[in-house]
């Protein structure tokens, strides 16, 4: 595969589908797969799904795929419960998001003000949300739902979690003996706790604990949570590639008389989160998904609301239609952020070829 | 070391709940707390076809919410003054436990270890366990399940007991599915997953007659003669409360007892007999020793309708439910429900 053969393009293809007797026999039993496969799928899935009109008569007579259901509910799942004539906002939200993450994987994009456009995104984001100045009604954390609700939470966790992991993994290698035992602390009993286990212990056991005026909501809750989870995690992978680069970095950069910060900073960090950008990379899509879990503490993210939207009795019961929508969704949200993580890495690598 | 360390948490967190309980002085009511707010907090669930589901336009639909906002219309004089919390059936209790919500109105069996946990009220609804199954396996009762796979959600105790009944008395083994809805449940049956499927009695026919591909193949039987009562409850030590929320239900059922519904509510408060003029706003007096309007039973009446109405909109012959009363009735017609005296 290295040796690039200078025969015709698809002399390439060919040479990997049936090379060896090994790969024909792959390439024979994922053809008979396919061949039994498809059709049916697309039989069930176009040619006789039904979409219009967007009525539940249209599923009771689908003999394949109602996505009718979808074109119906499709505000319902990706919004959840918020007010329906207040939807222009998380919609503007996901939108804003979603630009803002289109943006950020353009190299050119990557300048400190990225962050700071991050910042203003989160918390126009948050504001919208939440209403309540400039004419805006106030909708509360219950009823946000859906997408943004994901969108939100990945991004949250991860935009925060991302720098106090840098932060804790620093701290865990530093020579100041009470925050490395402080960071330690965190990082072990973090990843000691199932993240089910900590969504329930902020969802169920903090309000019995804590009174309920200093209490944040639920939904701010889970961020901590996630965040918590995320930044635990994050450390440890950015640890991994601290210790990966020699110690000649570090003494060199002193040896210039350069300051802590200006050394980690300029020095150390830049080579150490290039070396680990797959397992940071691994991470972060494990976070997206992680997301989803806090179904179980009542928070309507996007399965929630799929589900609600189930549970329509007018409507015959879709719910693999539904659960390959989200699916398409969640899918797009990781394989997009891989391939993000994919041009990070040629970048990293970049000037080291040359 | 992460077990010292655990150790220390659990020791901080059972600090931090001794602190919490020392200061717990004398508190308000509820009452006065939803009034000052301006809002009731209510449970929501994940979506229960009938009950409580989130519509597509996120507002809540079903029996137990109306229940929600028939109270609000008692203490705020108005139902749309409702905020939904999502709960599913693992937070409900703890919910009320910890103030999250102020009513549960949420398909939630009266069992005695939960009546100790949180007050329950009154029951709302009564329903039974019903099981689905496919007509062509010939499964035509309880006695025939042996050996086979059943659909269920998981957490249910009273349904749990059902089937380890059927289970003693017939000396078989079922097969018990669990999953974390109802939804996901009845989907799983109806797709083929399992031979039967356990549900509540009021949402089987409507799951058959919207899931199924073909109603016809599928038939329903009670799994055990047990009822369900599903009731409204909230925080124990809250006798205000208490009052509120139980003669609120009670206006539902004297209203439907005596023929007063959302269209005639108005008529009857001017020319109705002298106790339904009293208990539509006619005395001053009424509603003063729960703290509320006199014309507290007027707003629930006229916002949100009387015990008919609000099935007949929810689960009825014209919602795709169409549940069957059966115990729901009024005494006259042969249920349990009736109303108790205004005197």
């Amino acid at each position: 595969m290295q040796k690039l053969s200078s025969d015709a393009p698809g002399w390439n293809a060919v040479r990997s589908l049936v090379g060896s007797p090994f790969n024909a026999v792959l390439t024979v039993i994922f053809a008979v797969i396919l061949f039994l496969a498809l059709p049916p799928f697309l039989t069930w899935a176009v040619f006789d799904a039904a979409v219009f009109p967007a009525v539940p008569e249209t599923c009771r007579t689908a003999a394949g795929a109602c996505w009718s259901f979808i074109v119906a509910k499709h505000s319902q799942i990706l919004f959840g419960i918020y007010p329906f004539d207040e939807r222009w906002r998380p919609l503007l939200v996901c939108t804003l998001l979603i630009g803002l993450l289109v943006y950020s994987i353009r190299p050119s994009a990557w300048r400190a003000r990225l962050a700071g456009f991050w910042i203003v995104a989160l918390m126009l984001s948050w504001g919208l949300m939440r209403g309540g100045f400039a004419g805006l009604a106030s909708v509360s954390t219950d009823n946000w739902g859906g997408l943004p609700v994901t969108l939100l939470l990945t991004v949250v966790a991860i935009g925060i979690g991302f720098p106090t992991g840098i932060l804790l993994a620093l701290a865990r290698r530093s020579d100041l003996p009470v925050i490395r035992l402080l960071s330690t602390l965190f990082i072990e009993l973090t990843r000691a706790l199932p993240l089910l286990s900590i969504l329930f212990i902020a969802s169920i056991m903090l309000p019995l604990l804590v009174p309920e005026d200093l209490l944040p909501d639920k939904f701010s809750r889970a961020v901590i949570a996630l965040t918590m989870f995320a930044s635990a995690y994050l450390a440890e992978v950015v640890r991994g590639g601290l210790q990966a680069l020699p110690k000649g970095q570090a003494e060199a950069a002193q040896a210039l008389g350069l300051s802590y910060w200006q050394c980690q900073l300029k020095v150390i960090l830049p080579q150490a989160i290039a070396v680990v950008i797959p397992a940071l990379t691994n991470t972060i899509i494990v976070m997206i998904k992680n997301t989803s879990l806090v179904l179980v503490i009542g928070l309507f993210d996007l399965i929630s609301s799929g589900k609600a939207a189930l549970a329509d009795p007018e409507w015959s019961s879709p719910s693999v239609e539904v659960y390959l929508f989200i699916t398409a969704i969640y899918f797009t949200l990781c394989f997009g952020f891989s391939r993000f993580a994919d041009r990070l890495e040629q970048r990293a690598k970049g000037p080291s070829h040359e | 070391m992460t077990r010292a360390m655990k150790c220390i948490s659990i020791g901080l967190l059972l600090g931090t709940a001794l602190a919490g309980c020392s200061n717990g002085a004398k508190k308000e009511s509820l009452v006065e707390k939803i009034k000052a707010r301006g809002n009731l907090n209510c449970s929501g669930s994940q979506g229960i076809p009938g009950l409580s589901r989130p519509d597509e336009k996120g507002i809540w639909r079903g029996f137990d919410s109306d229940v929600c906002r028939a109270i609000a219309a008692a203490i705020l004089g108005d139902a749309t003054k409702v905020r939904f919390v999502p709960l599913n059936a693992a937070q409900r209790l703890p919910a009320v436990q910890t103030g999250e919500i102020d009513i549960l109105s949420r398909t939630t069996t009266l069992t005695f270890t939960r009546d100790m946990a949180i007050r329950f009220v009154v029951n709302t609804l009564y329903d039974g366990d019903v099981v689905i199954t496919r007509k062509a396996d010939g499964i035509t009762e309880p006695a025939k399940l042996g050996g086979r796979t059943i659909c269920m959600q998981g957490g249910g105790s009273l349904v749990e007991n059902a089937l380890d009944e059927l289970e003693e008395k017939h000396k078989f083994k079922m097969k018990r599915v669990y999953f974390d809805s109802t939804i996901t449940a009845r989907d799983t049956y109806f797709a083929g997953r399992c031979d039967a499927y356990v549900t509540d009695g009021l949402a089987a026919q409507s799951q058959i007659a919207t899931v199924a591909k073909n109603p016809a193949e599928h038939s329903t039987m009670y799994a055990g003669d047990a009822i369900e009562p599903n009731g409204i409850a909230i925080p124990r030590g809250d006798d205000r409360l208490f009052d509120v929320a139980r003669w609120t239900f009670n206006v539902l059922i004297w209203a439907e007892k005596n023929g007063i519904t959302q269209a005639n509510v108005d008529d009857m408060a001017k020319n109705g007999d002298a106790v339904t003029k009293r208990i539509l706003g006619g005395d001053p007096a009424f509603g003063r020793s729960m703290g509320l309007d006199s014309k507290w039973a007027y707003n629930v009446i006229k916002q949100v309708g009387n015990y008919k109405e609000i099935w007949d909109r929810n689960l009825g012959e014209n919602t795709p439910i169409k549940a069957d009363r059966r115990l729901n009735k009024l005494y006259s017609e042969g249920g349990l429900m009736f109303p108790l005296p205004w005197d």
